[in-house]
């Protein structure tokens, strides 16, 4: 818990840390789109089930799709403010990271209206 | 993006840069498995439409979902605990999470095994 004072210390991996923190971003990013594939998917399918007419679940499915790729762009900004901001080592703003949570719930949302209207 | 930082914020001294983005990792792998859970819930959903009568499949998939939702909003609570007691010099928090999620994804592995042998 305590930072160590002994000299060496404070140049150790002044590189890593930053790159880690900025992969451990991008892996976050990557694993959201396994969710929007499925919700597009979804949505898609159901665009073609309807043969042209726009149905009611194919409304709010392209509803939820929207809001997935809402999510992904907020989240994709997120990664991208990070990135740049880790070259002067700062500590994340509180706000960034609830930005992100915030990004996952509208995802959470998404999801739970393609369980919903999915088939 | 320029939110008001909370008031903790201000508390205490600055921890070392590498705790803290060992605490914003943590803070993604929480966020990561909230995803995941999503990810599985709206998978199970759609991939394999026999594996239970349709309420059933539909209410198992919406509970998971929900649990991927407090799971991130966990995830933000945690780290800004954990910040707040390295501001603070305190010990960090009792991570309880690591249980309640241990017995969720048990929970979720379980029930999908007698899903997957009913439906044989």
């Amino acid at each position: 818990m305590t930072p160590r004072q002994d000299g060496g210390d404070e140049t150790r991996d002044p590189g890593l840390q930053p790159e880690r923190t900025s992969l451990a971003w991008r892996r976050t990013l990557l694993a959201l789109l396994v969710s929007d594939f499925f919700i597009w998917r979804s949505w898609i399918a159901s665009l073609a089930r309807h043969a042209g007419r726009i149905e009611g679940s194919a409304l709010g499915l392209g509803i939820a799709a929207a809001v997935a790729a809402a999510a992904t762009t907020v989240l994709a900004g997120c990664v991208l403010y990070r990135s740049w901001a880790l070259r002067s080592t700062t500590a994340a703003p509180a706000s960034l990271l609830m930005t992100t949570t915030t990004s996952i719930i509208a995802l959470a949302g998404a999801t739970v209206i393609a369980i919903m209207l999915g088939r | 993006m320029k939110l008001r930082e909370p008031q903790w914020r201000r508390e205490g001294e600055m921890p070392d840069y590498r705790f803290s983005m060992a605490n914003e990792r943590t803070f993604l792998a929480w966020i990561r498995t909230a995803m995941a859970i999503l990810a599985g819930a709206i998978a199970v959903d759609q991939l394999t439409p026999q594996i239970a009568p349709a309420p059933v499949r539909i209410v198992l998939c919406l509970v998971l979902a929900v649990i991927g939702a407090l799971l991130a909003v966990e995830a933000y609570r945690r780290w800004s605990l954990q910040e707040q007691a390295m501001r603070n010099k305190r010990e960090l928090p009792h991570a309880w999470l690591l249980v309640a999620m241990t017995v969720v994804v048990a929970a979720a592995g379980a029930v999908v095994a007698v899903l997957i042998l009913l439906v044989r």
